[in-house]
């Protein structure tokens, strides 16, 4: 009996050791492959158990918070502003994942970032997130969309020296609060999936950031571009062109615009530029060749991606130099051809005109706080620095006069040197783009715009100067 | 060691008291941020009841084994630990049936002067029980699928958790007198003792009954359960393997019937195989998958109290509680408990080697086998290393019932082990 008791014993060891080595199974070796198990809710339930933190404007404004929920999770997202912000701000959802800042500051907001000490891991209420405040400010923001209205397009608003988004709209754009809300129809169908089919129907792309994410032709615009590098190159602004409606290139032709195609005699640059030549800066290009275009549009940031903090950013785009004939280098040199760009990136050219020939890193967060304490600053740095000091001067000497007395007059404000460069952006078999970059005030500017309208039909001086304008008043203010 | 068994004691439960403070300040830290005093009085009331069953029972028995209650109130710690953590409500009737389970246990040692005379109501025990175990199936409620329950006006009981007790004595003293009879007879076939077609007797009744709990009570773990017991006890007495190798596959045999007979048995041994099938995660297996991704959420050293989301898995407070030791205190925390477990059963089959009487060798057999099959069962259950079957798991799971009968298992364990103090030689 002694032996078949001591024999139990080993039979129960037996069952513990093959117990711990299962345990070690799913807690240390299988541990990664359960817990991505599509089926596995914990991780949601962990982050939905968190009350959230808030996304704050510069100026005060609540955008999003978390409020208590029912069901599986204990809080959800609430959103304030309508659609005023919802491009920045994105969504929060257990269903659709998350974009915009909330998916950007995600580890913030759940207060995990900056890390906490383990005191404060052991002793603090962990289920409590961190505010983010942003750069955006309500009164430029609400500008922006107000004078951009019900027409596709997108407004960028920065301060150069910072490099602080202070406006970013894109039109048009969608309710975050219908994505998160719980609430269902009359048959039980939750409205916030109704609303996420509808958006994702939409032919207009709702969703869709058009301000980082919408690559367009940019039309003279570019001729910001073009002008920086001539200048960099060795073209003064005293450098002349004869420059007739249409100049023959490579067996094909640059016009001007009007009909029939205007012609400007000999002109220097900032006639040129002033009057938006596109015979001039096609010359001009094709003079400086295609490797000194494409180097400073590359300086600028083109070809690579804005260190803006959201997680959807388009990289704009001009060809390499090797891809490019006599044709396209001197359609290149007015905006045409195969350059897209996206007005963020427009905005940040405007900045570096604007901030002595640096530009700064685009950002939106202001701060993280948590309750009055401060967590984590912004600190503003500078990106690069694509052209001189003097380049940038000069050209944005060029600018104001485009807004005094070119194309760009739409722009002006009474008692502000305002500086700019409008675009009418040819595009195949629809009607043009409208663009403009505004500067303000030129002495000492605080404040660069970028506006596109999406086949307005328009032209950038009158449709998208205007609006560009009541950004910079409503920044100025 | 010159320690006497009252001073043994008292160390042990020196060391182990302290912890329920150290969970209440963990706990209330980690959820509120500060230590809320009201909370105090559950470490409290816990470690009142344990240093009153320690003087209670030194005064009635000075030389009763002095492991078995430290590890009594460190599976308890746990339990109420992880109550509070899951539910307050809950722990606060826990704290409450741990104090009746104590004081029972304590009036089961005062009464029972010597264990022998269990012997003599072996089979009023054994009629008692089965009565108990039956009495689920003409009068029980049915409660998630399985008719385990009995509802007397407030009281809800499940009988089987007394029963296994009752018959678990029952074993040990029928097989104390006929040990030798059932293991002497018969012929040796190719190597093989076999017991006699009328030996089998009892091991075919067993049999019949763990099945008859297995289809009318869909009681799969009891029904193991009764049946583990037997088979280790048979085996205690008879030292032949044959017995336990005809036992399993008799009922293995049993087993595959059911399987094809019942759909809940069916269903059961599905989860088991694939418990992560898409079609059945968010149904039939999403109780087994939660615990599982419990299991795996807690990795080496857990998430920490409060710290998991145990809440999502179904009854996690009595069956899976086991699921939220592996969430919030690890592989670490997991596998602790499993080795208390061990320990307590290394500890009930000591005081059988130490027994000098068969009965007693038997009785003490039977109740570890008791404690470290169920435990087993359900913590191997929730793992996934077999199919689950919805028991409670000894002294940590909320319940009532469960409770109060693993106290009296173990009122039992330290009647018998008074005295003796040096292993009897082997037969």
């Amino acid at each position: 009996m002694q032996r078949a008791i001591k024999r139990l014993g080993v039979f129960f060891i037996a069952l513990t050791l093959v117990l711990v080595i299962n345990l070690s199974y799913l807690q240390v070796w299988g541990q990664k492959g359960l817990m991505e198990n599509p089926a596995n809710t914990r991780r949601l339930v962990e982050e939905y158990g968190i009350a959230r933190g808030r996304i704050i404007t510069s100026d005060g404004l609540v955008l999003a918070e978390s409020v208590p929920a029912q069901g599986p999770f204990a809080y959800r997202r609430q959103y304030h502003q309508g659609s005023l912000f919802s491009h920045v701000l994105g969504y929060d959802s257990p269903q659709f994942g998350r974009t915009g800042v909330e998916e950007t500051y995600n580890q913030q907001l759940l207060g995990r970032k900056p890390p906490r000490s383990w005191v404060e891991e052991m002793t603090s209420d962990v289920r409590e997130g961190s505010d983010i405040y942003l750069t955006l400010d309500t009164e430029v923001q609400s500008a922006a969309a107000k004078a951009l209205g019900s027409r596709k397009g997108a407004v960028v608003a920065m301060n150069p020296k910072t490099g602080a988004v202070l406006a970013m709209y894109s039109w048009p754009t969608y309710d975050p609060q219908s994505l998160v809300t719980p609430d269902r129809d009359a048959d039980g169908t939750p409205l916030a999936e109704k609303a996420m089919l509808n958006y994702s129907r939409d032919s207009g792309s709702p969703l869709l950031n058009r301000a980082t994410a919408g690559l367009y032709t940019p039309g003279s615009v570019f001729k910001v571009v073009t002008g920086s590098a001539g200048l960099e190159a060795g073209f003064p602004v005293s450098t002349a062109f004869d420059c007739p409606g249409v100049w023959e290139v490579g067996g094909s032709r640059v016009t001007n615009y009007g009909n029939p195609p205007r012609s400007f005699g000999s002109i220097d640059m900032e006639t040129a530029l002033t009057y938006s030549v596109n015979t001039y800066f096609a010359q001009l290009a094709v003079k400086m060749g295609a490797p000194a275009l494409v180097k400073c549009a590359e300086a600028f940031g083109l070809n690579s991606l804005p260190p803006l903090d959201l997680p959807e950013v388009s990289v704009s785009r001009i060809p390499p130099p090797g891809g490019m004939d006599a044709v396209l280098l001197a359609w290149s040199g007015a905006g045409q051809g195969e350059i897209l760009i996206t007005p963020l990136q427009l905005c940040l050219v405007g900045c570096a005109v604007a901030n002595g020939g640096r530009i700064m890193a685009p950002h939106l967060l202001k701060e993280v706080r948590k309750g009055e304490a401060i967590l984590e600053r912004y600190d503003a740095s500078v990106w690069r620095t694509p052209i001189s000091a003097d380049t940038a001067a000069e050209m944005l000497e060029m600018m104001v006069s485009v807004v005094e007395r070119g194309t760009g007059t739409e722009a002006a404000i009474s008692g502000v040197t305002v500086a700019g460069k409008t675009g009418t952006a040819e595009v195949e078999g629809k009607p043009p783009h409208a663009w403009f970059l505004g500067i303000a005030p030129a002495e000492n500017p605080s404040v660069v715009v970028a506006v596109v309208v999406e086949n307005s039909g328009g032209a950038g001086g009158t449709v998208a100067a205007p609006i560009a304008r009541e950004v910079m008043k409503a920044a100025l203010r | 060691m010159g320690m006497s068994p009252r001073w043994k004691e008292a160390l042990l439960l020196a060391l182990i008291l302290p912890l329920s403070f150290l969970g209440w300040i963990s706990l209330d830290l980690a959820e509120a941020g500060a230590l809320i005093p009201g909370h105090l009085v559950y470490p409290l009331a816990w470690t009142a009841i344990f240093l009153l069953a320690h003087l209670v029972l030194r005064f009635l028995r000075p030389q009763a084994d002095p492991l078995l209650l430290p590890l009594a109130a460190a599976l308890t710690c746990v339990g109420l630990v992880m109550l509070l953590r899951l539910n307050m409500h809950m722990a606060r009737l826990q704290l409450i049936w741990l104090g009746v389970g104590a004081a029972l246990m304590l009036l089961l040692v005062a009464l029972l002067r010597d264990y022998r005379s269990l012997k003599n109501y072996r089979y009023t025990l054994a009629v008692l029980g089965l009565v108990l175990l039956l009495s689920t199936v003409f009068f029980g409620r049915e409660v998630n699928g399985a008719r385990l329950w009995l509802i007397l006006g407030p009281l809800r009981f499940q009988p089987s958790e007394l029963a296994k007790i009752f018959l678990a004595i029952f074993f040990a003293a029928y097989l104390a007198e006929r040990k030798e009879l059932i293991a002497g007879a018969g012929r040796v076939v190719a190597g093989v003792h076999l017991p006699r077609p009328r030996d089998l007797g009892p091991l075919l009744t067993m049999w019949a009954l763990s099945l008859l709990l297995l289809i009318f009570q869909r009681d799969l773990g009891s029904s193991l359960l009764f049946f583990g017991i037997f088979l280790a006890v048979v085996y205690a007495a008879t030292g032949r393997a044959a017995f336990v190798v005809a036992g399993v596959v008799l009922f293995l045999v049993g087993a595959t019937l059911t399987f094809y007979l019942f759909g809940h048995v069916r269903t059961r041994v599905e989860t088991w195989l694939d418990p992560l099938n898409p079609e059945t995660v968010n149904d039939e297996s999403y109780q087994i998958a939660q615990s599982l991704f419990a299991f795996a959420e807690g990795g080496l050293s857990g998430t920490g109290l409060a710290r998991g989301s145990p809440n999502l898995i179904p009854y996690v407070e009595t069956d899976f509680v086991y699921a939220a030791v592996g969430e919030e205190l690890g592989l670490m925390g997991a596998a602790a408990l499993a080795l208390l477990y061990l320990v307590l059963c290394g500890r009930g089959l000591y005081l059988a080697l130490r027994n000098d009487d068969d009965f007693g060798k038997l009785l003490a057999v039977g109740m570890t086998a008791v404690l470290g099959l169920q435990s087993f069962i359900i913590m191997a259950g929730v793992t996934r290393l077999m199919p689950l079957t919805g028991i409670t798991l000894p002294f940590v799971s909320y319940g009532g019932s469960s409770l109060v009968s693993n106290f009296l298992l173990l009122g039992l364990l330290l009647c018998l082990s008074e005295g003796g103090g040096r292993l009897a030689e082997g037969d």
